[in-house]
């Protein structure tokens, strides 16, 4: 125990040293998650606020597609989310060029005539390089109105040859089907109606802010971790381990001192968070709830500290270790559905998500906090926690035996 | 030139496979991300709830379809869980079919047929309504056109000449057969298949941001031979510290770039995309310069490492690689001033960072420092 102790008084003393290096690493998750969050707000807000803008070029002007040109420049049919504005071909590309609009859609010459007489044909979308999202977008809504244009199509196609098979005149088999091609549009456009929407009610505090506000405190804690795990990692040279091996200083001493001083030093910042929260209101936290949070969470710091640890111990460099121990924080983040909502995930991911530690701690966290549970499932997560702590012993052990 | 090249060779043979590793790094890395979100992106599945009362061949048809859509999962459920499970964000949205929806599909209603529950945090909520609405819409029109069929050939006096499958049958079929209207997509220029990941991902930002880390990475050995026992003997040398430092950072240079121009080859036969040679030998001139300049700050490689890994993450972001931020960049300039891979993103050859990273470079180079003995 002494080294441990040791060892932890000499990491206290470099905190008070190198004060000047916490804030660096405490703001560092904090500037990172900030641009996510940019990034995520001006994506989210960019689209609510102004309508995609998309060229139309008619290079067939024939009276069908300047009807539709008409229809589309001025109905609210794809809803504000376009907004679609016929032009020169020229003035199009100027346009892509320019970054003025995101994509846009040509009527090929002879188009009315290859649709009628039955031809295949294809209607080019040019989309603009700068803004691939958007244009990915829009091929999805152009997609699915001409999903609609190819089933009523199919539709008129079906009654014409089945009009022909009965005693009408040419011209009233004509008329009955342009009625019923009117009626298919009709519906078509007023397709919104068949259903009737509902929202169901949350709890009132699991809105997707707080919902990510969580889950920005469980990202930062995270990445607090791995700062100050690193923080604390003292290379030494081999001639200086060497002197603390002969001393009895083992492997494990030093690194359960670390994983003890991160761990205090975390949870301190940790707390900090959940209190300004509490201050500013976000949450509201029962005494009972604190008490399961600092266990969800203290267990959930145990086990990735001792897997860092872990990685430490087999890795060889400092520069691998900390690759793998950065790839380790990015998936143990990814499943942990902080990042993206887990059930999006395929199936086989899913599969594997009862073993995974971090996506237990959150989803624990989150029901305590946002859903108001008076429970919390520890069993898993601490049995986890329990195997790693026996694997690093087990390794730490192996390698001084190797190398002795 | 000849002994600069037998030194670095001799520090090398200790540390090869570390040197070879972080060399081929950004390439790896790229096919790792690439395939990687290949594998994801087949499987993505939302989870869907539908809540149906009856059972009849329009109500499993629709099933049917929606369970055909590859990023939709169907979870077929009772209405008292729906609701529950909504709340518990354990389905995205539910649509529950009217209790007579194939009376009213039949009859040629179109009112309210579907309702449709969602939770604030539905998030895939729109693409699914839309979907589930185009199918309802086919499978409606369908029936309706039976129906029509069927008015006409009574007022003709031909009741029951057809039955309303063999219609719906034959629609089915026209729409198969006659695939008449297609939109095909393509960026600037070139036809593009919208189904392939690589159009998805933009494979040089990632490519770049990983060569930022090598870069880095490779770099270390400024700390380690600026703090060596040896570093006093230069006095008594025909070159200078400097001389020495500058000389091997070339060679890393140029080391780094052969690997380039593999990583150019390599994506272009294998993920058939490419990108201006110049561009690319200035990215990597101005990343080496700045990763050399970047660890002469630094006494203890381990720190210099965190910075690094720091340092990558923050470009990584903020050039997009990570989440797509078309739109981002454009309001705020300055980021994309002192973004080092912007210029080689955009296909310039440099911005505000590279003048930066050239102007410090020569009040480094014109500083005399302790070690300047011989001219």
């Amino acid at each position: 125990m002494k080294p441990i102790r040791l060892f932890i008084e000499q990491h206290a003393k470099k905190v008070w040293r190198k004060w000047y290096s916490l804030p660096l690493l405490l703001l560092f998750p904090l500037i990172i998650i900030g641009l996510l969050a940019m990034i995520a707000v001006s994506f989210l807000t960019q689209e609510e606020e102004e309508a995609i803008q998309i060229g139309l070029v008619d290079l067939d002007e024939s009276e069908e597609t300047q009807m539709v040109n008409e229809l589309l420049s001025d109905t609210e049919e794809l809803g504000s989310l376009l907004e679609i504005t016929p032009m020169s071909e020229e003035e199009a590309e100027e346009k892509i060029k320019k970054d003025d609009i995101t994509s846009y859609i040509i009527f090929p010459e002879e188009f009315t005539d290859d649709l009628y007489r039955g031809h295949a044909t294809t209607i080019p979308l040019i989309g603009n390089p700068k803004q691939p999202t958007n244009s990915y977008i829009v091929k999805e809504l152009i997609d699915s109105v001409s999903r609609h244009i190819r089933a009523a199509q199919a539709n008129i196609l079906t009654m014409n040859k089945y009009a022909k098979d009965l005693p009408v005149t040419d011209e009233n088999r004509d008329q009955f089907l342009f009625k019923q091609f009117k009626d298919l549009l009709l519906q078509t456009l007023s397709r919104d109606q068949m259903l009737h929407e509902k929202e169901v009610a949350n709890q009132a505090t699991e809105t997707p802010a707080h919902y990510y506000m969580l889950a920005g405190w469980f990202v930062i804690v995270t990445i607090w971790l791995l700062g100050f795990y690193s923080f604390f990692t003292d290379e030494r040279d081999d001639r200086m381990q060497q002197r603390m091996r002969l001393y009895g200083v083992r492997d494990i001493q030093r690194i359960g001192a670390k994983i003890i001083s991160t761990f205090v030093l975390s949870g301190l910042f940790a707390a900090g968070g959940l209190w300004l929260f509490q201050v500013f209101g976000v949450f509201e936290f029962y005494p009972e709830d604190i008490g399961r949070i600092f266990s969800l969470m203290g267990l959930y710091s145990l086990a990735f500290l001792v897997i860092l640890a872990l990685i430490e111990t087999i890795a060889h460099g400092a520069k691998i270790q900390l690759l793998v121990q950065s790839v380790f924080t990015f998936l143990v983040l990814l499943l942990s559905g902080a990042i993206i909502p887990v059930l999006y995930y395929p199936a086989s991911i899913q599969s594997l998500l009862p073993y995974s530690f971090s996506t237990q701690a959150f989803h624990w966290v989150r029901e305590v906090v946002l859903n108001d549970r008076f429970y919390a499932e520890m069993l898993p997560i601490g049995m986890i926690t329990l195997i790693s702590c026996l694997v690093l012993l087990v390794a730490s052990w192996v390698k001084e035996r190797i190398r002795a | 030139m000849k002994d600069i090249l037998m030194t670095r060779l001799m520090h090398l043979k200790k540390s090869s496979l570390s040197l070879f590793f972080w060399l081929v790094f950004p390439i790896l890395m790229t096919f790792l991300v690439v395939y990687g979100f290949q594998q994801v992106k087949e499987d993505v599945s939302i989870p869907v709830g539908v809540v149906t009362d009856q059972s009849s061949s329009e109500t499993d048809a629709l099933i049917e379809d929606m369970k055909s859509t590859d990023f939709i999962r169907v979870v077929e459920t009772g209405e008292s869980s729906v609701k529950n499970q909504l709340e518990k964000h354990k389905l995205d949205s539910a649509f529950k079919l009217s209790p007579d929806f194939t009376e009213r599909v039949q009859e040629g209603k179109h009112h309210r047929l579907l309702e449709s529950y969602r939770s604030n945090q539905s998030f895939a909520y729109v693409p699914v309504k839309e979907m589930v609405i185009s199918y309802v819409q086919e499978d409606f029109d369908r029936a309706r056109t039976a129906k029509v069929l069927e008015k006409l050939s009574a007022k003709y006096g031909e009741n029951n000449k057809w039955t309303r499958e063999e219609i719906m049958e034959t629609s089915k079929e026209i729409q198969e057969e006659q695939d008449l209207l297609q939109v095909s997509l393509s960026m600037g220029g070139e036809a593009e298949d919208s189904e392939s990941v690589e159009s998805m991902l933009d494979i040089w930002a990632i490519w770049a941001s990983f060569n930022v880390l090598a870069t880095l990475l490779l770099f270390d050995w400024v700390i380690h031979e600026r703090h060596a026992g040896v570093r006093p003997r230069f006095a008594f040398m025909r070159y200078s510290f400097k001389h020495y430092l500058l000389l091997h950072s070339i060679l890393y240079f140029l080391l780094s770039l052969t690997l380039d121009f593999i990583a150019l080859i390599i994506f272009d036969v294998v993920l058939q995309t490419t990108a201006p040679i110049g561009t690319m030998i200035a990215f990597q001139l101005f990343i080496s310069l700045g990763a050399f300049l970047l660890a002469h700050l630094f006494k203890r490689p381990f720190v210099y490492y965190m910075t690094a890994f720091a340092i990558t993450l923050v470009i990584a972001i903020a050039s997009g690689t990570i989440l797509p931020n078309q739109g981002f960049t454009h309001r705020f300039p300055w980021l994309m001033k002192l973004n080092p891979i912007q210029p080689f993103l955009d296909g310039g050859y440099g911005n505000l960072f590279s003048a930066v990273v050239v102007a410090i470079a020569v009040i480094w180079y014109m500083k005399r420092g302790a070690s300047r003995v011989t001219g």
